[in-house]
Formats: structure tokens, sequence, C-alpha cells
């Protein structure tokens, strides 16, 4: 089923970031969400995966639907190690050698697995948030900046892993760099900032 | 500030102490007034021989029952109640007020109004739930309004159970506002505790003790009493802390999920 936004108002204040907008993503497309700094990208991934309202409109294709993220900031458990905050993801479905091979492939070594993860450096702790997001079996999976300092080829590892991981899922990239959105196949789209009153 | 080894550190405690117990005894016997001085041989000697008197055994089981009680009933209310109030502002501003003044309150007000409708024999069990009440309340609830945000609404959209995000996501943060409640009330609870049984002398208590050693100007029970309180308080609160800093152990770390 694909997602769709309809007519969708989303004002904070005098400000709207949306004004009667509307987006399709199909089914198990990948879409990859571009546009200059608060035009609403992260907005949008908020709506989408109904931590905000919108004021007006529908998000439809979602409801009931498992959905795994990468937020804009980690969002990791600080004091558990990376193998744990990945199964906290699957809230205890999952075995540890999943998140493991899942962290192995994303080239996170059995040292640093073990480790509490805020001894882990910026590079390392993305990767643990992105394996956290894969590991799941969503329907919809949401990834703002993932990459997000990554050297060139840990990126490219990592593009590989998440191509590997969402076959069949829908997924929404929030990135400044279109070579993201190649690495990962996905269609750009890019948001215009909403007129205002 | 320079560091200082930890065996070196005990050696300094002890030192310190058999320091104080000498000018304790040297004052004594300089006074030499077994009513406003006795020597802390003769306070240790009475102890030895309440410690074989089944009625002291009997006192101190039934003062630490009953102030236990009242503080592990006020640390559950307190963090039930801190977690529903975490969730309503209305309920937070409601009991502000009410807690405030439950904390300005001297003991003796509430133990002369405790007394007014309740037996004397559990009074050590309201006060003490009263002095720790207030404190565990307020830096649990502090506790959860500081948990991130973010970790919550991460644990929103990965579908993460109430179990995991309690121990995972609440408690790492909520746990060292709870150690440093821990820390203070139990000191209070017990002090409180003893202070209310003094004044409504439930019989059989510790309280008794010390009320009779006041009647009777018998100072070397009124000590050998105080410090079977100060090391019943300290052990609690020692093993209390310990259980605490082991849960937050365990949380820390590589801990699988």
């Amino acid at each position: 089923m694909s997602i769709a936004v309809e007519n969708l108002t989303k004002c904070f204040g005098p400000l709207c970031v949306f004004r009667d907008f509307s987006l399709v993503i199909g089914e198990g497309e990948r879409l990859c969400l571009m546009g200059p700094s608060g035009v609403g990208k992260t907005t949008l991934f908020n709506l989408l995966l109904g931590l905000q309202r919108p004021d007006h409109g529908h998000i439809r294709g979602l409801e009931g639907r498992r959905m795994a993220a990468v937020f804009q900031e980690d969002r990791l458990c600080e004091r558990l190690c990376a193998t744990a905050n990945v199964l906290l993801g699957c809230d205890g479905r999952a075995e540890p050698a999943q998140a493991d091979a899942l962290l192995e492939a994303l080239l996170i070594e059995e040292e640093h697995r073990r480790r509490p993860v805020y001894e882990l450096s910026g590079g390392m702790r993305r990767r643990v948030a992105l394996a956290r997001a894969l590991l799941p079996n969503s329907a919809f999976l949401a990834l703002d900046e993932p990459f997000k300092g990554l050297d060139e080829e840990t990126r490219r590892q990592a593009a590989a892993t998440v191509l590997a991981h969402t076959g069949g899922k829908t997924l929404l990239l929030i990135t400044h760099d279109e070579r993201e959105a190649q690495l990962l196949g996905a269609r750009v789209f890019r948001l215009e900032p909403a007129a205002q009153p | 500030m320079s560091k200082v080894q930890p065996t070196k550190k005990v050696l300094l405690t002890a030192g310190a102490a058999l320091f104080w117990l000498l000018v304790w005894q040297a004052l004594s016997l300089k006074i030499n007034n077994r009513i406003l001085l006795v020597s802390p041989v003769t306070v240790l000697g009475r102890l030895f021989e309440l410690l074989q008197t089944a009625g002291f055994w009997r006192a101190v089981a039934f003062t630490v029952g009953r102030i236990l009680l009242g503080f592990l009933s006020a640390c559950t209310a307190a963090v039930l109640l801190a977690a529903v109030s975490a969730k309503s502002a209305a309920l937070r501003g409601l009991l502000r007020p009410l807690l405030g003044t439950v904390q300005a309150t001297p003991v003796a007000s509430f133990v002369i109004l405790a007394l007014l409708w309740f037996s004397s024999r559990n009074l050590s069990v309201l006060i003490s739930f009263l002095m720790v009440f207030p404190i565990v309340y307020a830096n649990c609830l502090q506790g959860i309004l500081s948990v991130d945000r973010g970790l919550l609404e991460m644990a929103r959209v990965f579908r993460i159970g109430p179990l995991r995000r309690l121990l995972y996501i609440y408690l790492p943060d909520v746990l060292p506002y709870l150690l440093s409640a821990l820390s203070v009330s139990l000191g209070l609870c017990w002090k409180s505790g003893v202070a209310a049984e003094v004044i409504g002398i439930p019989v059989g208590s510790i309280g008794e003790l010390l009320y009779q050693a006041k009647v009777h100007l018998d100072t070397a029970d009124l000590l050998a009493v105080t410090l079977v309180i100060i090391l019943v308080s300290l052990s609690f609160e020692k093993l209390f802390l310990w259980l605490a800093y082991r849960l937050q152990r365990r949380l820390e770390g590589t801990v699988r999920v």
C-alpha cells in the first residue's frame, strides 16, 4: 500500500511549513527528500512517523504499520552497548547474532560492539542508529541524514547494507547530498518553501 | 584537592574516630558526673548489657519494623505518584502546596496531630512515611521529567514495550535522582521516627527506652540506645544504597537486551 500525504497543512505559530501539501510514496518506493534547511524536511519526517500531528489534511497508508527510523540525532541509549541498542529497536524480538551481523556489515568490529555507545565515535554511533533501524521487520523506513559523519568508503558500505536490508520496504531518505540518493537509487523530491499567508 | 587512597582513607577515618573517643573519655573523666557525661567505656558496657536482654531486641525490632514499613511504603507511593504526576501538570500543581506544607511542618506537630487520630503504636510508620514521601516524590518526578524526549520518541516509533522503556530509558535517568533521595531520606526517617516515638511513647519501642532514660536521667542508657539507632540507620542506608547502585551498574555498560 502506498503512502499518501493529502492536503497537509502544518504551521508553527505564524509560520506555515506546509500549506495544502500533497505527496505519494509508492509501495516499496525509495524517495529522497531534498531542500534547503528549514523547508520542512524533518517536520514531514516527524509527521509521517506520527510524532507530530498535521493541522489539516491526512496521511494515509501508515496506519498500524511497523516503522523504523534514523533520526537527525542518534537517539541511542548511552549506557547500553551497540548490540543491545540495535536489539532494542526490535523490542527483544531478534537474536544478538542478527544484530552483530548487521553491525559487522556496517564495519563495526566486535570490540566496539560490546562497549557502551557513549565510548564510540560519532561515525560509529551513526551506524549503530542505522543498524537499529534496519533490523526490525518494518514496512516503512525513514532515514534523516543517515550517513552523517561517515567517510566516503564507509558511506558506500553503509548504503550497500541499507539496500541489502530494505528490499520491498518503503523508504524515505532526507539528505542534502544528492549522491546519497543515487547510492540508494532513490527518486528525488525537492521541497519548496510553503507560501505564507 | 589531593586524592586519598582507599586504605589510607579508612585509616584516617578510624584515627579521627579514635581521637574523638579519647576526647570524650578525657572529658568524662574531667567532668566526673554520670548524669552530665558518661565515658564511652561505660556506654559500651551498658550496650553490652542491653544486648543480652530480650526486651531490648524486641524494642529494636518494633521500631526498625515500623520505620522500615513507613520508609518502603513512602518510597513505593512516591514513585507511583511521581510517575502519574509526570503525565499531568494539573496533578503536579495540585500536589505542590500539599507536599510543601508537609515538608515545612515540624515533626512534633504531626506527632501531636497523629496521636489525636491514631494509636501511638504505629506512629513511627506514619511519621517516617510523611518525612520520606515528599523527598522521594520530588526527586523522582524531577528525574522522570528530565528523561530524554528524543529517546521516548524513538521508543514510540520502534514500539518498544513498557518494560524495556522502563529499564533502558527511564531508569538510567531516574536512578541518580532516586539514589540522592534515598540517601537523604533514610537518615531523616530514622531521626524523625524515633523522635515521634519519644513523644508518643509506644510501649516496647526504642523511643520508650529513650524516654525512660530521660526520666531516670540515665545517660549511659540514652547513649547506648542512640548508638544502636545510629548503627541500624547507617546499616540500612548502606544496604539500600548498595542495592540501588547494583541495580544501576546492571543497567550500565554492556547490558544485553
